[in-house]
């Protein structure tokens, strides 16, 4: 009896480790969302950030981006249509002193199929202000696509989207 | 100290313990949601910084009316604009030189102290759209935030 009910906790064990590993791990939403962090964190710029850090920041967003990818502000703004001039733009993107934290909250993901996602998000950009007490904060509601190229989700498409509209 | 800590009967201490923490997390989580409004869009009436709750059961037996101070969900709870209805679905909304029009007829707005001369043309809302402005129209038109919000964004209305 004994025996049999360390088999069964041994198996159970196995099974909750086996299930938070695929989870963690495997799951594609999951890895799109661990992805999606990865992008906010290396767009988020430290106060005091060095020119050979901020350069090794752009190279590693290279890696995030599809060569095509789009880029929209709002449904009538301009569009970016070349990973180039993305990196451009962010690299023009110039910080506070206090550098800027950029989150991507409340992201909701859905997986079409193995190599296309998409990720419904805000995107909160925090900036501390040298002159007021409070840090600035700007939120943008976006849509991301992102599709999985040579084993790694890359973004394909971002678009910002106006959450009160008007004429 | 134990006894002062857990009463007489600690079984019992326990069990209100854990009541008040599930009671909590519910009134917290899903009635009464907790926020820090951030930015001056609001001012005079909330102050950046300043502490409330949106009140999510406020719209469970009547809708949103005009005047009342709403949060307005993004992608998701985490981050809500907070604005006031100044429009109601299927009205004609509008702005000259600062004031507020609702059908053509100037809007009183006794929370409003100083306005700017913002220009906004005319649109007519939908039958699920609200119109929503911040109180502070003192700031620039282009840095304040306001427009059509639709009725399945709001999310409750500000407790205080």
């Amino acid at each position: 009896m004994k025996s049999n009910g360390s088999v069964y906790v041994a198996v159970v064990f196995a099974v909750l480790i086996g299930y938070f590993t695929y989870q963690w791990w495997f799951n594609p939403a999951r890895a799109v969302k661990r992805r999606l962090g990865e992008v906010a964190a290396t767009l988020s710029v430290p106060a005091g950030d060095s020119e050979a850090v901020r350069v090794t920041r752009l190279a590693q967003l290279r890696r995030y981006f599809a060569e095509d990818i789009h880029v929209r502000a709002g449904a009538s703004g301009p569009e970016i249509s070349s990973r180039d001039l993305i990196l451009a733009a962010i690299a023009g993107w110039t910080p506070s002193a206090g550098g800027r934290d950029v989150q991507f909250v409340d992201v909701q993901i859905t997986v079409d199929s193995d190599t296309s996602a998409r990720a419904y998000l805000t995107v909160e950009v925090t900036s501390p202000d040298g002159q007021a007490r409070r840090p600035t904060v700007d939120a943008r509601e976006a849509n991301v696509l992102l599709a999985k190229r040579n084993g790694e989700w890359v973004i394909t498409s971002a678009e910002s989207k106006e959450t009160l509209t008007r004429p | 100290m134990r006894a002062l800590l857990l009463g007489s009967n600690p079984r019992i201490a326990m069990i209100r313990a854990v009541a008040l923490i599930a009671s909590a997390a519910i009134v917290f989580g899903y009635v009464l949601v907790p926020m820090r409004l951030q930015g001056i869009s609001m001012l005079p009436t909330y102050s950046d910084g300043a502490f409330n709750f949106a009140n999510r059961l406020a719209y469970l037996w009547r809708p949103p009316a005009r005047g009342d101070v709403v949060a307005i969900r993004m992608a998701g709870p985490s981050v809500m604009y907070v604005k006031r209805i100044v429009g109601l679905p299927r009205e004609r909304v509008e702005i000259a030189m600062g004031v507020v029009m609702i059908n053509g007829e100037p809007l009183v707005e006794p929370s409003v102290v100083n306005q700017s001369p913002w220009n906004l043309q005319a649109v007519t809302l939908g039958d699920e759209d609200y119109f929503v402005i911040g109180d502070n129209r003192a700031m620039e038109m282009q840095d304040h935030d306001f427009g059509r919000a639709s009725r399945d964004r709001i999310i409750g209305k500000m407790l205080f």
